[in-house]
């Protein structure tokens, strides 16, 4: 009997029509442990390299990981992972809702999807038995009704989804997979590529009903969930005001990107914040698979705009994005343009980034009325942004050309425009300022998804002694805390450890706001599997993620010198006042990534892993991938 | 004192008010409270960002504002 891990690969092959369960035994799952790193097991053994990223050459790994479905908070997730049309890179992105648990108890382990179908499909799952249907009547519904609709058809409301929208229909590079409605899947084009399949969704469902999995220690579990129910001061905050809290503490410390990265401050941020949106349009509050927190925002709205509470509500992320990033500090329209986000299955940073971009390029006469079918890209119009995001979802008019993402339409418009597309290997920067925290924007450059902030050390967050740096410290307790702004290579060993643990995070499939520290998700691996793991071989599940990751964009065409950094963010912030934001020093930045190759044991200055590096990690086998060997 | 986020709980029980010896820091206003210094980010003082340095006077409001990593 195996804990954690059913042994079982759904192998799907739209362009044959055939299914397959492939068997894995303890070993490989111990190896690789889910999620990402299992992901880019079958993406280097079994992608077609080089292919298009929108062909049926690409392959769509979704993977749970050997604590998702577990009976406590934060493993309510999976990833899901493929060759990136946005930026011809990894694609790796993660979701919570409860998909990921149900696929788990419903005797999968990952599904791995290859080819194109001849028409619309789905995939439809139950107590390990799986068959494609057609989808036909699905294709072109948004998020919401397609979960309603396949609800109906298959006769029970509990069924769980992995649902795109129209935007991955219609190959929006950074379309978005939509997990039970209102969870995402958001970075990186994954719904694209679902789109690209003709897979419209996937229904799954485990007649076993949740907390059967099969669990070495469940004493062992229960006490992470007491612990968990004894401290829930800890998350209270996010309990209270979800991650929208992020406005009111970046804004205050001049990191709250706005006007497209130009500004840290944005004069309206205090209608966006949290604790307005609690005391405003929250109805309640949502959660995950297993999960006591309920951090997730539930908002509802009549006017000026009809708000559905189906799909939950902004994060900071979105705030940020659909609002400072453009200008907009109305509330209300930063939460329809993040319902539509979810109803067509659009990542809301992406959005609300090439858009900001575009309104740049539209101040500066690098775009104009002609350009755009008549429309005037002002900062703040928030009309204009709600019927931006419908017209790129459908890639109407200009919104065809804001479908490409910023990197694209930078290259379209001509180089004058480059300066200003706010991106990292075609991937646009989360709402994140590096300037205010400097391994955050060499952790943008480094990130083998592009920029992103998920998988980055958060230099505020080590500034001084705190839980944070504990957590760290569980890895290496000799890390001492840094200032914000200091880049030197004692930064990057902060940089490097947190790294490799929130990868793990990313294989196991957890959440990072849960509290837990590194120890205790050791003993929760081990209660659950029934192994003994310790901290290093956890924090090595992690580096074997991101090395694998660099072979994977090394063999599909990235070097070294796509680890890149905005221009802009070498230069001041506009500011009113003195802020904590100091630009990047360009030879810093250098050294800093330098550094990083060389903890990592990579070649320098290519920052290629070598062959004694991918042995010493078990996978050797990944060194015959590399197009020129470190 | 307004505690922001997660720092709530760090609160005095039923009171959001503190009395402080004469020439406290808002630094060590935290350390009385078991804040540890990394635990927040910023401070401010009467509605303005401050250096965690600044020593406090008779009636300030003091706020202190925790890091975020996004989400």
């Amino acid at each position: 009997m195996t804990h954690g891990y059913n042994g079982r690969i759904l192998k799907v092959d739209l362009t044959a029509r055939r299914l397959a369960v492939e068997h894995r035994d303890e070993a490989f799952f111990r190896q690789y442990v889910g999620g990402r790193a299992l992901s880019l097991y079958y993406l280097l053994n079994e992608m077609e390299a080089g292919c298009d990223p929108l062909g049926p050459g690409n392959l769509l790994v979704f993977a749970p990981g050997v604590l998702t479905g577990a009976p406590v908070s934060g493993p309510g997730r999976n990833g899901v992972a493929a060759k990136s049309p946005l930026t011809g890179a990894l694609a790796s992105a993660e979701g919570g809702g409860f998909f990921g648990a149900e696929l788990k108890h419903a005797g999968f382990d990952a599904i791995v999807v290859s080819g194109r179908a001849s028409s619309p499909v789905y995939l439809w799952i139950r107590d390990g038995e799986a068959e494609l249907r057609d989808a036909e009547h699905l294709w072109g519904m948004a998020v919401g009704e397609c979960e309603d609709a396949l609800q109906a058809e298959l006769g029970d409301r509990a069924v769980r989804t992995a649902i795109i929208g129209p935007a991955g229909e219609n190959l929006v590079r950074y379309a978005a997979v939509v997990n039970d409605r209102s969870h995402f899947a958001g970075r990186s084009g994954v719904g694209a590529v679902m789109g690209s399949k003709l897979l419209k969704a996937i229904a799954v469902r485990s007649s076993r009903g949740n907390n059967r999995m099969a669990i070495a220690d469940p004493a062992g579990v229960r006490q992470l969930v007491t612990w968990m129910r004894e401290h829930l001061d800890l998350v209270a905050g996010l309990h209270d005001t979800g991650t929208a809290y992020g406005v009111k503490s970046l804004n205050a410390g001049g990191g709250l990107p706005s006007f497209n990265f130009r500004a840290g401050r944005f004069e309206h941020a205090e209608p966006l914040n949290g604790e307005t949106m609690r005391d405003t349009i929250l109805i309640r509050r949502d959660t995950c698979a297993a999960c006591t927190v309920r951090c997730k925002r539930v908002v509802e709205a009549t006017e000026p705009y009809r708000i559905s509470p189906e799909y939950g509500g902004p994060e900071y992320e979105s705030i940020a994005a659909l609002g400072s990033c453009v200008g907009v500090g109305d509330p209300l329209v930063v939460a329809k343009t993040n319902e539509l986000c979810a109803a067509y299955g659009l990542d809301s940073i992406s959005t609300g980034a090439t858009i900001a971009f575009a309104m740049e390029c539209f101040e500066r006469g690098l775009l104009t009325e002609a350009d755009t079918g008549g429309l005037a890209l002002k900062w703040g119009d928030g009309p204009l942004t709600v019927d931006l995001v419908e017209a790129i979802a459908y890639r109407r008019g200009f919104g065809d050309r804001l479908a490409e993402g910023s990197a694209r339409l930078a290259e379209s418009i001509g180089e004058a425009a480059r300066p200003y597309a706010m991106h990292v290997k075609g991937q646009e920067l989360p709402m994140h300022e590096p300037r205010i925290k400097h391994a955050h924007g060499v952790g943008f450059s480094l990130s083998p998804t592009g920029a992103d902030h998920v998988h980055n050390l958060h230099d505020t967050l080590v500034r001084g002694e705190s839980r944070h740096l504990d957590l760290v410290r569980s890895f290496d307790p000799t890390l001492q805390p840094m200032e914000t702004t200091v880049l030197n290579e004692d930064k990057m060993r902060l940089y490097y450890h947190i790294v490799h643990y929130w990868h793990f995070l990313d294989c196991a499939v957890v959440c990072l706001f849960l509290p837990y520290s590194p120890q205790q998700l050791v003993d929760l691996v081990n209660a659950v599997t029934g192994w003994d793991v310790d901290l290093d071989e956890i924090r090595r599940v992690g580096e074997r993620s991101i090395t694998l990751a660099r072979v994977f964009n090394m063999r599909e065409g990235l070097t070294a010198a796509d680890d890149t950094l905005p221009a802009r963010m070498f230069e001041p912030l506009l500011q009113d006042e003195p802020v904590t934001a100091v630009p990047l020093q360009r030879e810093h930045f250098k050294a800093a990534k330098q550094a990083y190759y060389r903890m990592m044991g990579w070649s320098e200055p290519g920052g290629v892993p070598t062959r004694a590096t991918l042995e010493s990690l078990g996978v050797g086998w990944a060194a015959d991938q590399l197009p020129v060997p470190a | 004192m307004r505690l922001h986020g997660e720092l709530g709980r760090f609160a005095p029980r039923g009171s959001s008010e503190a009395d402080v010896p004469e020439g406290t820091s808002i630094a060590q206003l935290a350390g009385l409270l078991g804040i540890r210094s990394g635990e927040y980010w910023l401070a401010g003082i009467n509605g303005s960002m401050v250096e965690h340095s600044r020593v406090l006077r008779p009636g300030d409001e003091v706020e202190l504002i925790p890091p975020v990593s996004g989400g």
